[in-house]
């Protein structure tokens, strides 16, 4: 399903201030995989995740899903690939604070051509899902650690993506929430949803994921 | 057109509310004033040409050194026997200062049993031919000084000289004629002290349009002392006038182009971190950069098409319901006399589509390619 073949990304890349965050990367996750990416901070987790996406290009190698080469795809096609293929939980959520809930998760589904009551009913659908809807027209500003990472995972799986990516997801959250989230991935997971989720928090140690893959220092090893 | 999108433009626009309406005002009170003052000049203009339309198509003046003097009269016989020229009259114009009010009269002394002047004068002189004519200005002027059906002239010698009033011009001169009295020639004649073979200049009717540059050459050939203004001309002196005044009215407003290429410059040069961040997380959600353009194209033009759409029929109502308070002595001047002339509507299309392309689409521009700059970028750079 996802497949980084000698991928390396150096940001600054021909500077002076050049710096390696993953080199020669070599990486096959297959369909509905549960991958735990674990590393310390600075390690390269987030960067692996942003090639995925597609959010950023490699400096070497080639990234593809389902054998398309995601890593070349020009601006407009990366955008569709991401609409399509990607939900993407990021580590500080990444949403629009003025903007309410209802809104920040009717955002991936603006740019389609589906009608305002097709969308709506979508998201709506997606914040019952994430037990959020009692806040949709609350402005994320005013909500909790907790209730703005229900928002985040409702936006990303609103167009319903085959893959999940989730950067440092419980860093923000206490205990409680992040067992939450912890059982939410598991219920993905068991519908059939391919999950990379990138975290150094010791809460996942005992989490049953099919694999668990060690980033340090730009270089993959696997546990 | 993607509802979503325009829906999701306006609830953009509304997160930083305040800092939309003050470019909004500022866009608003530019496309305001420069609609009002070509709307103003526009009318102006157009009743005055109107009027001028009515006038006769070539006058002659004598200059000695350059400074005019009377003409004599018997040069009104010679000119209307040169070809084409359909008749011409002598006219006694002067200024009359009237001390109590401190005001100038433009006193025109006619020949009235000429017919076919203008009909509406016709109409006015058909009962009384010895008295006088005057603007709605004058006439203002006088029943302040308790003149209600008469005025007393004083002349050169000293004596007073009592002339009726009969008639006041139509309200659709009065641009014109505000300050003017129209009277007999001899009684001009008197108030001025002037000799009676003797008349200020000529007015020249002409059979044929076409033939009015080719009679003033001749009038020039016959009398190379005289100066021969064609209407084309006295149409040409008003426009540079009005053309001057519009000039130096935009000039006035130097400061709100000022401010509103501040404006300009500012969106130009400029997308904050937290507008970047926010084309990278739409970019990351799937928005493709054209959909990241859409939006901001949407913002920017709501902002514009309202402000120029509310400028317009604000400078509108501004000018032809409130009659331009202020603005319209720019171009009238400031006086006693000042005519209380009514602005006639006149709604120039290509004048207000290119108050829409000098600035409408400046405006988009300095949105768009900022917002282009920002959304080619990596979302990953962004949002590190």
């Amino acid at each position: 399903m996802i497949e980084l073949q000698n991928v390396s990304k150096i940001y600054n890349y021909g500077t002076p201030k050049a710096v390696v965050a993953l080199e020669d990367v070599n990486l096959q996750i297959e369909k509905g995989e549960l991958v735990l990416l674990m590393g310390p901070s600075g390690s390269g987790k987030s960067t692996l995740l942003s090639l995925i996406a597609a959010l950023t290009r490699p400096t070497k190698g080639v990234v593809k899903v389902k054998n398309r080469i995601v890593s070349k795809l020009p601006d407009h096609f990366a955008a569709l690939y991401r609409r399509e293929w990607i939900g993407f939980i990021f580590q500080r959520f990444n949403l629009i604070e003025e903007l309410s809930v209802l809104e920040n998760v009717l955002l991936p589904l603006v740019p389609t051509s589906w009608s305002i009551a097709r969308s709506e009913e979508r998201a709506w659908e997606a914040m019952r899902r994430f037990a959020i809807e009692h806040k949709a027209h609350t402005q994320v500003s005013k909500l909790s650690g907790g209730e703005r990472q229900r928002v985040a995972i409702a936006r990303s799986l609103v167009l319903d993506p085959p893959i999940l990516l989730a950067d440092e997801p419980t860093a923000n959250l206490d205990s409680a929430l992040a067992e939450q989230f912890l059982q939410l991935v598991q219920k993905l997971h068991k519908q059939g949803k391919t999950i990379l989720v990138a975290t150094h928090d010791p809460r996942f140690e005992s989490f049953g994921a099919d694999r668990r893959i060690k980033v340090e220092a730009g270089h993959v090893f696997y546990a | 057109m993607n509802l979503k999108m325009l829906a999701f433009a306006v609830r953009f626009l509304q997160r930083r509310i305040w800092k939309n309406i003050a470019v909004f005002f500022v866009f608003w009170a530019l496309i305001f004033l420069v609609s009002s003052a070509f709307l103003i000049a526009a009318s102006i203009k157009k009743e005055l040409f109107a009027t001028l339309e009515e006038l006769p198509q070539i006058f002659v003046q004598r200059t000695i050194a350059g400074r005019l003097v009377p003409s004599p009269a018997s040069r009104i016989e010679k000119i209307e026997q040169i070809a084409g020229v359909e008749a011409a009259y002598g006219r006694v114009w002067g200024y009359y200062y009237f001390p109590a009010a401190g005001v100038n009269f433009s006193v025109v002394g006619l020949d009235m049993d000429m017919a076919g002047f203008t009909p509406w004068m016709d109409e006015i002189l058909a009962s009384d031919k010895e008295g006088m004519v005057v603007g709605e200005g004058v006439k203002r002027v006088l029943l302040n000084h308790y003149y209600k059906d008469y005025f007393n002239f004083i002349t050169p010698s000293g004596d007073f000289l009592k002339v009726p009033l009969v008639g006041t011009f139509p309200a659709h001169t009065e641009l014109e004629s505000s300050d003017t009295i129209l009277l007999p020639m001899q009684v001009a004649r008197t108030i001025f002290g002037m000799p009676q073979d003797q008349v200020t200049d000529i007015a020249v009717r002409v059979d044929n349009p076409k033939e009015i540059t080719t009679i003033a050459a001749k009038i020039r050939v016959l009398y190379p002392d005289s100066r021969v203004l064609t209407r084309f001309d006295i149409q040409a002196a008003y426009q540079n006038v009005f053309d001057y005044k519009s000039g130096l009215f935009l000039a006035l407003m130097l400061g709100a182009f000022f401010a509103f290429f501040i404006l300009v410059f500012e969106k130009m040069s400029s997308v904050g971190k937290e507008e970047r961040r926010e084309i990278a997380i739409l970019k990351a959600l799937g928005w493709r950069i054209g959909d990241v353009l859409r939006l901001k194209f949407l913002e920017s033009f709501l902002i514009a098409i309202f402000a120029y759409g509310l400028g317009v029929v604000g400078a509108y109502f501004f000018v032809y319901y409130l009659q331009a308070p202020l603005l319209r002595n720019i171009f009238t001047g400031f006086s006693v006399l000042k005519p209380r002339f009514e602005l006639i509507p006149v709604l120039d299309m290509g004048l207000l589509m290119s108050i829409f392309f000098a600035t409408v689409p400046l405006y988009l521009a300095a949105t768009i390619v900022p917002t282009w700059r920002s959304s080619v970028i990596d979302p990953e750079e962004a949002l590190r």
